[in-house]
């Protein structure tokens, strides 16, 4: 069922076994995952069903350090920030999970095999053809279209696969609209959490007209976003799963830059196309090998056809005593790098005095991303234009070679990543490995703001996958599950 | 050649010449040194090699330069040592001309299936997207080089890439000027990276038609000016201002029009019904409306007249 608190009567109560507070992809996912399972949910959206409604004003905040936009970065509707998405897919990387002496922090208290069957789930959800990520599988790598990396050398072919993009709101809406186990309420906003030292026993909701009701269930799960969750949590007098100070730290978003050129063969593909009847978007990223070392993060690297430079116009790399190619021609690309975040207490979300409409303080994002923190990107970018030169796939031009000033933003991925990190032990983060806050027995959290690490690739595919591992552990919780 | 042979110098004086691009790095590459000099530098270089051929000892001297940091920065470009000689060589031999730029080639890059609008009234922003601004679409065969742009009347725009679709949004300051003047502007597409134009055709804007003096097919003293008629755009295969029963119908609000007036599209007449202020039409053939630019037109046998009011545009 899907009912508007701002045109349907509100009762004073909605009870459901689990009640999942968002409706952007991790709502959607663990929602409809648990219906399917028999389990009677609520789904509270704070947005409306196809636009923001009169609530947007209350994601206005302050940024410090870099700035961040953290309003036109999230979208308060049905569906979430799958509204605007372009559909880039791929899980984590295996080497993403493992501990690493350059993290100031444990990376994953689970690794890439406990996700893999989830990430399969996750595919269909984000209607992405199966087949895996397997780059060797595509037999994409002795042709033309990408270069011909080496072997067991510092850079290795990695691929993207493609959503639709899917709009998780309106792909599935027919599907909550439907489902007699879900109750579904947009308009709607969690503005309080009434809990025990040990659990939530329920949640007050508000809507822009100034209606109230209470939420009640057996178990509640956040899934409001990576900024949305840890304010709703540091707003509350008792702080869940704050026992080490990390609700709100370690904020992470991909960044990018664009440092250099690259004149190598015409026809290279770091792009969307289609191959072989499968839409991929082949990248580079460093080897396993190279992200042992202390420095740097993982990262993936592509390549756009641009304008040619007339200091080493594409006919140099035609030579045939130069380059080691046979009668193809050459052209020249912008190179771009998105690289991986590494965790950092420094890069926080603090509550401002001013409230919103719902009376919930505002936030202030302190974005920790120095300019010395894009050192290790152009270390890496440095072994990249070595790498290149050495294999004889071609040459590379500096074109931004310093960090970016801190007052300027950086292409970012508005993922929000990091902010109620999971862990083994509740002195390195927020909720244990299950996604259940750390010191309440009811209080689950289903989104990327359980990450630790955040590798390079896009987060809404782990998103899902974590939605629906957490769902099916919510149904053997409620029994409904052996 | 044999990297032993006497004649080595002269060869690779011959092919350095010879080679293509080599301007700028060849006359950085060589400094203030001499020919000779940087011969006999080029030549020690490549009998470290144990390549038989010429070819082969530049290639693997050069990949050992890089694997031994004997590597050279010119413009920001990372090179090494043996090509850097290379193309000093080139220049002190009286190779490495400048290139000028070729400037834009025209040729056919990308396989076109269809494109559109094609057709626009005056003051009617085509195709508009979500936030208003006019688009162009193309369809081709295969996916295309982020290099690529849609350009219109010599303007490239911003453009966005799909597998088989390319969308282009025209600024707003364009589109107004566009929309603003009848004409014909030219639809092109251009590869920036290759310098590579080919044109796709025109856009028509077409002069809006009023009361006393219609241009082109249009002749009308009974209708008089319409206010507004829609809809203008449809998705290809979707029905548009779906009416029960599955069908999809124009509307065209006009306050005089004689009372036989029909609804034509594509030069198809349309079952027509005339309110006050309002006339409309069913469209029972949506389906077969493939991507594209059909014109609506009101006409009356009666008064003998037409007038063309724009045209429905089909999105792949």
């Amino acid at each position: 069922m899907l009912r508007s608190a701002l045109s349907d009567p509100l009762p004073d109560v909605i009870e459901a076994e689990v009640c999942v507070v968002g409706g952007g992809p991790a709502g959607i996912v663990t929602a409809l995952e648990l219906s399917k399972l028999g389990v009677k949910v609520s789904l509270i959206e704070a947005g409306g069903t196809d636009g923001p409604g009169d609530g947007e004003e209350s994601y206005a905040g302050t940024s410090s350090g870099r700035p961040y936009p953290i309003q036109g970065s999230r979208l308060r509707w049905l569906g979430g920030t799958t509204n605007h998405w372009g559909g880039w897919v791929r899980p984590l990387d295996p080497i993403d999970f493992l501990d690493s002496p350059k993290l100031n922090l444990p990376a994953w208290p689970i690794g890439f095999s406990d996700l893999e069957s989830w990430y399969k789930r996750a595919d269909a959800w984000c209607e992405v053809a199966p087949g895996g990520y397997d780059f060797e599988r595509l037999g994409l790598g002795q042709t033309e279209h990408v270069l011909d990396l080496p072997m067991n050398e510092e850079f290795r072919h990695e691929f993207f696969r493609v959503s639709p993009p899917t709009r998780f709101g309106q792909r599935y809406r027919e599907d909550i609209a439907a489902d007699p186990e879900l109750d579904c309420w947009t308009n709607l906003t969690v503005a309080e959490l009434r809990q025990s030292s040990e659990s939530v026993r329920e949640m007050r909701a508000r809507t822009t007209s100034g209606l109230e009701c209470r939420l009640r269930a057996d178990f509640f799960v956040l899934a409001m976003g990576g900024l949305e969750i840890p304010r709703l949590l540091l707003s509350q007098d008792n702080v869940p799963g704050n026992q080490a100070n990390l609700v709100g730290r370690c904020f992470m978003d991909h960044f990018g830059v664009r440092p250099g050129r690259l004149l190598a063969a015409a026809d290279l593909r770091y792009r969307l196309f289609e191959w072989q009847g499968e839409s991929v978007i082949p990248v580079m990223r460093p080897s396993d090998e190279l992200l042992m070392d202390d420095v740097f993060g993982n990262a993936c690297i592509s390549l756009a056809a641009t304008r040619p430079q007339q200091s080493l116009p594409p006919a140099y790399w035609e030579n045939r005593a130069v380059s080691s190619l046979t009668g193809q021609a050459a052209l020249t690309y912008d190179v771009t790098i998105i690289n991986e975040p590494f965790p950092d207490p420094r890069s926080h979300i603090t509550l401002i005095e001013e409230r919103d409409g719902f009376g919930l303080p505002r936030m202030n994002l302190h974005w920790h991303l120095p300019v010395g923190e894009f050192d290790r990107v152009m270390s890496l970018v440095e072994r990249f234009r070595n790498f290149v030169g050495r294999a004889g796939l071609g040459r590379f031009q500096w074109v931004e070679r310093q960090g970016l000033p801190e007052d300027q933003i950086p292409g970012v991925g508005y993922h929000h990543m990091g902010t109620t990190r999971m862990s083994a032990d509740p002195q390195y983060g927020v909720t244990d490995p299950d996604c259940r806050v750390w010191d309440r027995d009811n209080l689950y959290i289903a989104s990327s703001s359980l990450f630790p690490t955040a590798g390079y690739a896009n987060p809404t595919l782990t998103i899902c996958a974590l939605a629906s591992r957490l769902a099916f552990h919510l149904a053997a919780r409620t029994g409904h599950l052996t | 050649m044999p990297v032993g042979h006497p004649d080595l110098p002269e060869q690779l004086a011959l092919m350095a010449a010879g080679l293509s691009g080599i301007h700028v790095i060849g006359t950085a590459c060589l400094g203030d040194r001499s020919e000779r000099e940087v011969s006999e530098a080029l030549v020690a270089r490549l009998q470290e090699t144990t390549e038989d051929t010429l070819e082969l000892a530049l290639s693997s001297s050069s990949r050992a330069d890089f694997k031994a940091g004997r590597v050279n920065e010119v413009e920001g470009w990372l090179l090494s040592e043996t090509e850097c000689l290379l193309a000093a060589l080139g220049v002190a031999a009286g190779g490495g001309a400048h290139l000028e730029d070729a400037g834009v080639v025209q040729r056919s890059f990308l396989t076109v299936t269809a494109w559109g609008p094609d057709r626009t009234c005056q003051g009617q922003v085509f195709n508009p997207l979500s936030d208003g601004r006019g688009a162009i679409w193309v369809t081709i065969e295969g996916d295309v080089s982020d290099s690529v742009r849609v350009v219109l009347d010599g303007v490239p725009l911003v453009t966005q890439a799909g597998v088989g679709l390319l969308t282009a949004a025209v600024p707003e300051a364009d589109a107004q000027r566009l929309v603003e003047l009848p004409g014909r502007y030219a639809v092109e597409l251009l590869d920036f990276a290759q310098n590579w134009i080919q044109p796709l055709g025109e856009l028509v804007v077409e002069p809006v038609p009023d009361k006393s003096g219609l241009s082109g097919e249009s002749v009308a003293n009974a209708f008089c000016q319409p206010s507004a008629w829609g809809p203008k755009n449809a998705n290809f295969g979707e029905p548009f201002n779906e009416q029960p029963g599955g069908h999809s119908a124009l509307w065209v609000q006009i306050s005089c029009v004689p009372a036989d007036t029909i609804v034509v599209l594509d030069n198809q007449v349309l079952p027509t019904t005339l309110s006050e202020g309002l006339v409309t039409a069913v469209v029972a053939r949506h389906l077969e409306l493939g991507p594209g630019s059909y014109p609506v037109e009101l006409r009356s046998e009666q008064a003998g007249e037409s007038l063309r009011l724009g045209y429905l545009e089909i999105r792949p």
